[in-house]
């Protein structure tokens, strides 16, 4: 399965496509179950992003074309394997990939987002994480920029309200904090 | 712009930079004079960064997955390119492909490929194929204990393959090998539709891949080439040479990430 590109080709492949593999990933890590589904998850988005290369128009917008393939393949792995992710299985996966360096107000704002609903997540990683235009949002996403307004809206909602009910609780349970803060 | 109803509907797309410069500055100017809508644009944008800054802190070292991205699409056409394609002018190159192709056999031409891969790799994509025939031989460690007892006596106590792998392929024997003169292990993955994946591992103590067409990514050396039916690739990693050969280049490097993943100290 060897791709004709030119060495041109090859050449824009790895300047434009493969400079955002982290963000990438870490959308990945966000939508799928582990970091291992996510990675694969990636990988195989490069291998379609390198089979249909040629058929991507130079000039456009790759990042939006990549997240857009992602999108697809965690999408398409969901459903063949019916692995949605479960809220409280991701729970605790963060807690293990979370950076210790890190305060808890981002432990706990990841916590909270990763219970939002996978649209809802993919739509505020695209405009809010990746700093993306509505109307790239659009394109990754294969929706109306009308479509990318109204979810943007309702994620922003669910999550102000997540972070009013988790702020009356306690979020990490003592056993999970000894875990993180080790 | 006074309404702070109208202010509040746009605050949204204003702190998203969504808005166009007249609504933009209507907006700013209206966030000056009105403590309240200032507050709530204030908490939007910090709930933003918090966001961004949270998903961003997330530990991402992405070296191994950059190298088997790049194993499995530009360092094999990569490969190709320098071997057919050298940095020189292109009517050199036109009257060196007419002289070649005049000389090449048709029959020489399916195995152009071949040359391109090191002696090693083609000896493991032989030895994958030889090992379908060979699969009663009664030298094969079959059960967990005795492929574990395998790898403990070849690598060492303290790694082990993986067991199972991407596709549901799933370890099922092991034995030593010998590739290009050197004793390898080997360990053989099979999926539930019968389709073997080859895994070969030996200490780097002696001769190393071909360094010559080694491709560097983030420190880490990545080799693959298509053997005809197989695509084999292959990576060092700290003391082990690591090898995979399978039908598709999808198995061969999700294989050999598995591996990097269980070997990489």
């Amino acid at each position: 399965m060897f791709s004709r590109l030119s060495r041109r080709q090859r050449d824009e492949f790895e300047a434009q496509a493969l400079a955002h593999l982290d963000a990438l990933v870490r959308s990945a890590m966000r939508l799928c179950r582990s970091r291992e589904e996510a990675e694969d998850a990636v990988q195989e988005t490069y291998l379609q992003a390198w089979r249909y290369w040629r058929s991507f128009q130079q000039g456009t917008n790759c990042r939006a074309w990549l997240f857009r393939i992602l999108f697809n393949v965690i999408k398409k792995r969901a459903t063949d394997k019916q692995t949605l992710v479960p809220i409280e299985e991701t729970k605790v996966e963060n807690l293990l990939r979370f950076d210790r360096s890190s305060s808890l107000d981002e432990f706990e704002m990841l916590e909270v987002f990763d219970q939002l609903s996978a649209e809802h997540r993919e739509v505020m990683l695209l405009v809010v994480v990746e700093e993306m235009s509505y109307k790239d949002a659009a394109h990754a996403l294969e929706v109306p920029m009308g479509t990318v307004m109204s979810r943007l809206n309702r994620a922003r909602t669910q999550l102000r309200q997540r972070l009013g009910r988790a702020n009356r609780r306690p979020l990490i349970s003592n056993q999970n904090e000894q875990k993180f803060l080790k | 712009m006074n309404d702070c109803k109208s202010t509040s509907e746009l605050l949204e797309f204003y702190v998203d930079s969504e808005l166009d410069a007249v609504l933009t500055r209507a907006v700013s100017e209206h966030l000056e004079s009105c403590v309240v809508c200032n507050r709530k644009m204030e908490a939007l944008r910090l709930q933003n960064e918090l966001i961004a800054r949270a998903v961003k802190s997330v530990e991402t070292d992405n070296r191994n997955l950059r190298a088997s991205i790049e194993a499995a699409t530009i360092a094999r056409h990569q490969r190709l390119l320098e071997w057919s394609l050298p940095r020189i002018p292109a009517w050199t190159v036109a009257t060196a492909a007419a002289i070649l192709f005049i000389s090449i056999s048709f029959f020489l031409l399916p195995n152009l490929v071949d040359v391109v891969a090191n002696p090693l790799f083609r000896a493991a994509a032989e030895n994958h194929r030889m090992c379908g025939q060979q699969s009663e031989d009664t030298d094969w460690a079959r059960t967990p204990q005795a492929i574990a007892d395998v790898e403990e006596s070849f690598v060492g106590h303290n790694k082990h393959a993986p067991i199972t792998t991407e596709f549901q392929y799933q370890l099922v024997r092991a034995r030593v090998c010998v590739l290009n003169g050197e004793k390898f292990l080997h360990l053989i993955y099979r999926n539930d539709d019968g389709n073997e994946a080859s895994l070969f591992v030996r200490r780097n103590d002696s001769q190393p891949l071909d360094k010559d067409r080694n491709v560097t990514a983030d420190g880490v050396n990545v080799q693959s080439s298509k053997l005809s039916d197989l695509y084999v690739a292959g990576i060092e990693v700290g003391p082990y040479v690591l090898i995979t050969a399978a039908q598709t280049d999808v198995v061969s490097s999700r294989l050999l990430r598995s591996a990097v993943a269980r070997f990489e100290t």
